[in-house]
């Protein structure tokens, strides 16, 4: 597998990109919700720590996704889709990208308006982008789990895309974003 | 010559011999604390306080600092720490909302700086403390400035699960600054 798109499937690169956003998306709502049930504790403390920590760690990976993606051509969709169906991909796809984009932005200027003093992973001080203020931290909270619902519906919708396009369809749009463990690559 | 400097001093006891009445309320002057949290500071303040002294700068031996501070009034730069600090694990302020200082001695040392020493009360936890302070003289009021730093388990702020000092320290750091006007 090249590490750059080709137009059979996904690089290395993309793939990586990809799936470790994929897991850290998963482990910040995860961390997320338990963060938020728990009760004022040092372990509190912690996971709201290790979830904006992650979340920062995302907006950095999906910046470098999305230049990525501009110096590669993607691989096409599979021709014989039905005729809503491209557009509908495409327009999924680019509000995924703003989704995981507001999710951190949210998260980072609710953390601001909040007047809690961060530092990511415990070393790099993230500044503050808006004024503390309980009212600007009120509307980020709801900016923020606004975004979070709207993107986990399309997530759902995306993992069930992309099921339905290698169990029903029977094409590659899974397949080419997966390493072809045991295979020898071919390009 | 002498009766001269004799009458000059005279005159000027009023103002200056005798230990004289002080106070300062919360518009004179503030009282902020630095705390750190993962060693990245957070401020905060105490808005309300009463300070009441019996001093002459000149000659502090017999003179005496009182401050009440309601801790019930923490402030700090964010809602949410301000909410949890106000806590019972931290300040507890429905228990104890107020915090007190009473000066014990008070010793002259060079250039308007002063040794002040007192029993600081906070949560119901009494320790002596001794820290420097300076006076300035302006135009017939008194300005005390000074910091200190404070051991938060000494006064069990952060019990429990919160007293280690690994997330946040232990070490508080206390500034204040009092413009005394001449009371009664």
């Amino acid at each position: 597998m090249g590490l750059r798109d080709t137009p059979r499937r996904w690089g290395a690169v993309t793939q990586w990109l990809h799936w470790s956003v994929a897991a850290l998306i998963l482990a910040l709502i995860a961390i997320g919700w338990w963060m938020r049930l728990m009760p004022l504790s040092l372990d509190k403390i912690t996971l709201y720590y290790w979830h904006k920590s992650i979340g920062m760690l995302v907006l950095a990976l999906v910046l470098i996704r999305l230049g990525w993606r501009a110096g590669n051509r993607p691989p096409p969709l599979p021709r014989d889709l039905p005729r809503w169906e491209a557009p509908l991909a495409k327009l999924t796809h680019i509000a995924l990208y703003l989704l995981i984009l507001l999710m951190p932005l949210s998260g980072w200027l609710l953390n601001s308006a909040s007047g809690i003093p961060f530092r990511i992973f415990w070393t790099i001080p993230l500044p503050p982008i808006a004024p503390v203020s309980a009212g600007l931290e009120h509307i980020f909270s709801l900016l923020h789990l606004a975004s979070f619902s709207a993107l986990a519906l399309l997530l759902l919708g995306h993992m069930a895309a992309a099921l339905r396009h290698h169990f029903l369809l029977h094409n590659d749009v899974l397949l080419r974003m997966l390493p072809r463990f045991g295979h020898r690559s071919r390009s | 010559m002498k009766i001269f400097v004799a009458l000059l001093l005279a005159f000027s006891l009023p103002a200056w011999a005798a230990p004289s009445n002080w106070a300062a309320g919360p518009d004179a002057g503030n009282i902020t604390f630095t705390a750190y949290w993962n060693g990245t500071p957070v401020t905060g303040h105490f808005p309300k306080f009463q300070l009441t002294a019996r001093l002459d700068p000149a000659h502090p031996a017999g003179g005496s600092i009182t401050l009440d501070i309601a801790t019930s009034e923490i402030k700090t730069q964010s809602a949410d720490i301000t909410a949890a600090i106000r806590g019972d694990a931290w300040f507890d302020v429905k228990s104890y909302p107020k915090a007190s200082f009473v000066s014990e001695s008070i010793v002259k040392e060079t250039g308007g700086l002063y040794q002040l020493r007192g029993e600081l009360r906070i949560k119901g936890h009494e320790k002596t403390v001794v820290f420097p302070l300076r006076i300035t003289c302006d135009d017939g009021t008194l300005e005390l400035t000074g910091k200190l730093t404070l051991d938060r388990t000494d006064f069990a702020i952060g019990s429990g699960q919160w007293s280690g000092g690994d997330v946040i320290a232990h070490k508080v750091n206390l500034a204040f600054r009092f413009v005394l006007a001449p009371a009664g």
